[in-house]
C-alpha cells in the first residue's frame, strides 16, 4: 500500500507528458522549426538592412513566437481525450485543476522554453543588440506560460472538433494582443533606453491573472466537453 | 494483501434518475441502490443509454431528472469523497499508448489516493501481461490493452468500480482472471457496477440486473 499525494500526483503527470513529447518528437520540434523558418522569412524578403530588421526585430519574435506556440497546442488534450486518458483524469480524487495545471506547465517546458533558446541565437540574425536581447528574452520568460495557459483554454474548448487547430488560433490570437503589445513596446523602449518597468509590470500582471484563471477555465472547458 | 476496503457501509443510489441525449430521453424513474458486496448488470439494447447511464453516474453527464448519491449526499457536492472510491473504465481504456506497460501502472499515482501494490512486475503477470513490462502499449493486441486496462484499475484503491463492458475483447483465460479479480473485490467489500451484454452467471455471485428499455 502506498498512499499518494497531490504532489506525486502533478509529478506523475507532468513526467507522463514529457516522456510522450520526448518520444514524440515532431510534435516538440516542428513547431520550433516553423519558429526559426518564419524569423528567417523576415531578413530575406525585407532585405539586410539593419536598421528596418533591428526596428522590427521584437515583433518579428513575439509573432513567430505566438504563431509556433498555437500550432503545437493542437494536441494538447485531443489524444488524452480520444484515449479515455482525460475521464481518468478528471475522475482522480487528486485536485484536477492540479493535474491539468501539470499537462500545461509540460507544454511550456516543451514549447516555452526552447523557444527563449532559439530567441538567443535569431536575435543576431535580425541584428538585435544584447541590451534588445535581454529585454526580449524577460518579456518571453514572463509572456510564452501565457501563451500556453490562454491557448489551453481555447484547445480545451475546441477539443474533438473537426478543425480544431484553426479555431484554436482563431479563438486565443485576439486574446494574445496586450501581451503582444507589451513585449515589443518593452524591447523597443529598451533599444531607445528608456525606462521599461511599466510594460514588465503589465507582463507580471498577464501572467499572474493567467495562472491563476486559465486552469479554472481549462477544467470548465473540458467538463463542458465531455458532458 | 487481504484489506478491507471500506470501514463503513458503502452505498450509491439514484432516484428517479432520467437521461436524455440529443434531445430523446433515454430512461426516466429509475431507481435502484447498491451496497458492498453487489454485483450490478446493466442490460440493454444497443442504443438504450447504458454508457449515458455509466456517464451519469460518474458525474460527466448532468442528468436531466433526479439525482446520483453517494453515501446520501449528491456526488456533485461530495465530489472529493466520491471521486476516492471510485474507479471507472469507459469504452476507451485510458491507456496511454506511447508508454510502456509498466510506466502506465506507474502512472495510477496520479488518479488515485492510495496504491494498493507497488509490484508493478507482478501484477502484470496476474494479468497475462508477462514478458511485456517495456512493451509500448500501441504495439499490444486489443484485448491485451483492455487486461491494461483493467490491471491499471486492480491497482486502485476504490471500493466502487464502474465499468463499461470489460470484457470487450478478452479471451476465454482473460475472463476467468477477471471473475476471479471481480470475486476477490466484492468478499472485500467492494461494488461492481457494469454493463454487459452477457448474462454473468458465477458462483457465489448473484448480479443484481437492472434492465433499461
Amino acid at each position: 500500500m502506498k498512499i499518494t499525494t497531490g504532489f506525486d500526483a502533478f509529478k506523475s503527470i507532468l513526467i507522463r507528458d514529457i516522456t510522450l513529447g520526448l518520444r514524440n518528437q515532431s510534435d516538440f520540434v516542428n513547431p520550433l522549426i516553423f519558429f526559426i523558418i518564419v524569423i528567417t522569412m523576415f531578413p530575406l524578403s525585407i532585405g539586410p538592412e539593419q536598421e528596418t530588421l533591428r526596428q522590427l526585430a521584437p515583433a518579428i519574435v513575439w509573432v513567430a513566437a505566438v504563431l509556433a506556440s498555437s500550432l503545437s497546442l493542437d494536441g494538447l488534450f485531443r489524444t488524452d481525450f480520444e484515449d479515455g486518458s482525460l475521464e481518468q483524469i478528471l475522475l482522480s480524487p487528486h485536485s484536477s485543476m492540479l493535474l491539468i495545471s501539470a499537462k500545461i506547465f509540460s507544454h511550456w517546458l516543451l514549447s516555452g522554453l526552447p523557444l527563449l533558446l532559439l530567441v538567443i541565437m535569431s536575435g543576431s540574425l535580425l541584428y538585435l543588440p544584447i541590451t534588445g536581447i535581454k529585454t526580449l528574452l524577460i518579456t518571453l520568460l514572463l509572456g510564452t506560460p501565457v501563451l500556453s495557459l490562454v491557448g489551453a483554454i481555447a484547445g480545451a474548448l475546441t477539443m474533438g472538433l473537426r478543425n480544431s487547430g484553426m479555431l484554436q488560433a482563431l479563438l486565443t490570437l485576439p486574446l494574445l494582443l496586450p501581451l503582444l503589445i507589451f513585449s515589443v513596446s518593452a524591447v523597443n523602449n529598451a533599444l531607445k533606453g528608456l525606462s521599461i518597468s511599466g510594460e514588465f509590470y503589465f507582463l507580471g500582471a498577464i501572467l499572474v491573472l493567467a495562472l491563476t484563471l486559465a486552469p479554472l477555465a481549462v477544467l470548465s472547458a473540458l467538463r463542458i466537453r465531455l458532458g | 494483501m487481504e484489506t478491507n476496503l471500506t470501514q463503513s457501509n458503502s452505498t450509491l443510489s439514484v432516484s428517479n434518475l432520467g437521461c436524455s441525449r440529443y434531445d430523446s430521453m433515454l430512461f426516466s424513474n429509475l431507481n435502484f441502490s447498491v451496497s458492498n458486496g453487489q454485483l450490478i448488470q446493466i442490460e440493454g439494447e444497443n442504443g438504450s443509454g447504458k454508457t449515458t447511464l455509466l456517464k451519469t453516474l460518474c458525474g460527466f453527464i448532468e442528468p436531466e431528472e433526479g439525482e446520483v448519491l453517494w453515501q446520501g449526499e449528491n456526488i456533485r457536492t461530495a465530489r472529493e469523497a466520491y471521486a476516492s472510491e471510485l474507479n471507472y473504465i469507459g469504452h476507451s481504456n485510458g491507456i496511454k499508448s506511447g508508454l510502456t506497460c509498466i510506466e502506465n501502472l506507474k502512472l495510477s499515482t496520479a488518479f488515485t489516493s492510495c496504491l494498493l501494490t507497488t509490484d508493478f512486475e507482478q501484477v502484470l503477470k496476474q494479468f497475462g501481461l508477462a514478458g511485456h513490462e517495456d512493451s509500448f502499449s500501441f504495439s499490444l493486441s486489443a484485448g491485451q490493452k483492455r487486461r491494461l486496462a483493467l490491471a491499471c484499475l486492480s491497482i486502485r484503491k476504490a471500493c466502487l468500480w464502474i465499468l463499461d463492458e470489460p470484457f470487450t475483447s478478452l479471451d476465454e483465460p482473460g475472463k476467468n482472471a477477471m471473475k476471479i479479480i471481480f470475486h476477490k473485490h466484492l468478499q472485500t467489500g467492494g461494488i461492481i457496477l457494469m454493463t454487459s451484454h452477457d448474462l454473468i452467471q458465477w458462483d457465489g455471485i448473484t448480479p443484481v440486473t437492472i434492465r433499461l428499455k
